[in-house]
């Protein structure tokens, strides 16, 4: 096992599916279970590859991923980290819809599980005490519910009718 | 996919391509949607679109059911709201119990019921101990004279649970903790107020000892009480009795209560002026209603 300090040290390359290419610190780069079994398993040589990543969300998801790296150490040093970690985490999520997608997709395929589900809360908090027509205008969903189908969701509750 | 060349440069084209919330991975839209409470899972997500409304029956959405969190009296906005969403002429809280509880699959482990027993009665309450047997954290509504007597056995058989908030201390206090103490071997913490006398301080401590939460805000209850508490509970790591009334912390209590790493006070005093503690009177004129009752 390398000290948390040698892992800061080593570095490796992650390219993304647009060919930027990022230079990572390993510790950073461990935030991701997908990358960190990968070096555990001993497959990673020159840069690391990810084809549903491009370099916008890499560096997004590199950002957030220094931050949390360095506060795992901050967390055995100081008494309440949290709270500040919090707010950092709540300005960072707050973006645009677009990017929002793209984060928890790349969270999801990188499996880093704490991003995910900052931008899941993030995801339910625009949805909450919205109206079914105000979240298809906010998402831009098509209703793809034929007549027929939207009375069959009604009548899948037989307990409402007893 | 890029079909006009425009498109490339233009800002807006790049942020809609591709970028369809409908064709979310299932497991990211459940992760969503287990966020929310039940008026955005009964009124909102299910009628989105095909894929949001299938995330929204997985019972993983389900295992929080906070029915205290919406307004349920007959006139309130939720109530008028869901019942023009399913096309049914009013709206019934065991019906609509059903709905959450059957959509949970027996892996609620959260449970909170409406406080008052006007809207949450005894059929409910039975109902849900069948239907959500994980339950691990339960609020229960208050608990009327009539059917007092069965409230024990009933939450004896919430095996896995943990926490438990009365709200007004109940009727049938003592043989319910009675009742945990038997079936319920991970329970840890206890909420509730209204007037402590010395018996249920003593219930509390026999059947309790291991307690590690204990919050009885704006409660009524003496020195003497709330030491026999202190001595009895020596496990307990937050203890919660602010607004009280019945005791001053004194240097006694705060020795007693060193070991408690979170011991909130605030407010409470043996006793003061009559406008100025309205939550306890609220709490003593239904105990007295109680008194007449029984």
């Amino acid at each position: 096992m390398m000290s948390l300090a040698a892992q800061k040290e080593k570095k490796i390359v992650l390219r993304s599916s647009d060919g930027e290419e990022f230079e990572v610190e390993v510790a950073t780069a461990r935030q991701s279970k997908m990358i960190s079994n990968m070096i555990n398993d001993g497959c990673v040589e020159g840069s690391i590859p990810l084809f549903n990543v491009d370099a916008r969300t890499l560096a997004k998801v590199i950002e957030y991923c220094r931050r949390h790296a360095g506060a795992t150490r901050i967390l055995d040093e100081y008494d309440n980290p949290n709270e500040e970690i919090k707010s950092w985490d709540a300005t960072y999520i707050d973006v645009h819809q677009t990017i929002l997608y793209d984060i928890l997709q790349a969270a999801d395929y990188l499996e880093i599980k704490d991003l995910l589900d900052l931008a899941c809360e993030q995801v339910a908090n625009i949805i909450r005490g919205k109206h079914v027509e105000e979240i298809r205008n906010t998402f831009n969903i098509k209703n793809d519910f034929t007549v027929e189908e939207e009375k069959e969701i009604r009548k899948q509750h037989p307990w409402l009718f007893e | 996919m890029r079909s006009k060349p425009e498109e490339i440069w233009s800002p807006e084209s790049n942020m809609e391509e591709g970028r369809r919330w409908e064709d979310l991975a299932m497991d990211c839209l459940v992760n969503v949607f287990s966020r929310l409470n039940l008026e955005d899972l009964t009124l909102g997500v299910p009628f989105v679109c095909k894929s949001w409304h299938k995330a929204s029956l997985d019972p993983q959405c389900w295992k929080i059911l906070n029915f205290r969190a919406l307004d349920l009296m007959p006139w309130g906005s939720f109530s008028k709201r869901f019942a023009q969403a399913y096309h049914i002429k009013s709206f019934s809280f065991s019906s609509f119990m059903k709905l959450a509880t059957a959509r949970s699959r027996r892996s609620a482990i959260d449970l909170s019921l409406p406080s008052t027993a006007f809207i949450a009665s005894l059929p409910d309450l039975i109902y849900a101990s069948n239907e959500c047997p994980r339950v691990k954290l339960l609020a229960l509504p208050d608990v009327l004279q009539t059917y007092a007597k069965r409230i024990p056995e009933i939450i004896g058989r919430w095996k896995e649970l943990e926490f438990l908030d009365m709200g007004l201390k109940p009727p049938s206090f003592e043989p319910i903790l009675e009742q945990i103490s038997l079936h319920c071997k991970s329970f840890v913490g206890l909420q509730m107020y209204g007037c402590l006398y010395r018996e249920d301080a003593l219930a509390i401590v026999t059947h309790l000892p291991k307690l590690k939460y204990l919050a009885m805000k704006g409660s009524y209850l003496s020195k003497q009480e709330l030491l026999v508490i202190l001595d009895g509970c020596r496990e307990l790591e937050e203890l919660d009795v602010t607004r009280c009334r019945g005791f001053d912390v004194d240097d006694e209590v705060l020795r007693k209560a060193s070991g408690i790493k979170a011991f909130e006070y605030k407010g409470s005093k043996f006793h003061d002026d009559y406008d100025e503690y309205e939550d306890v009177l609220w709490g003593l004129v239904l105990e007295v209603h109680r008194f007449h009752q029984s």
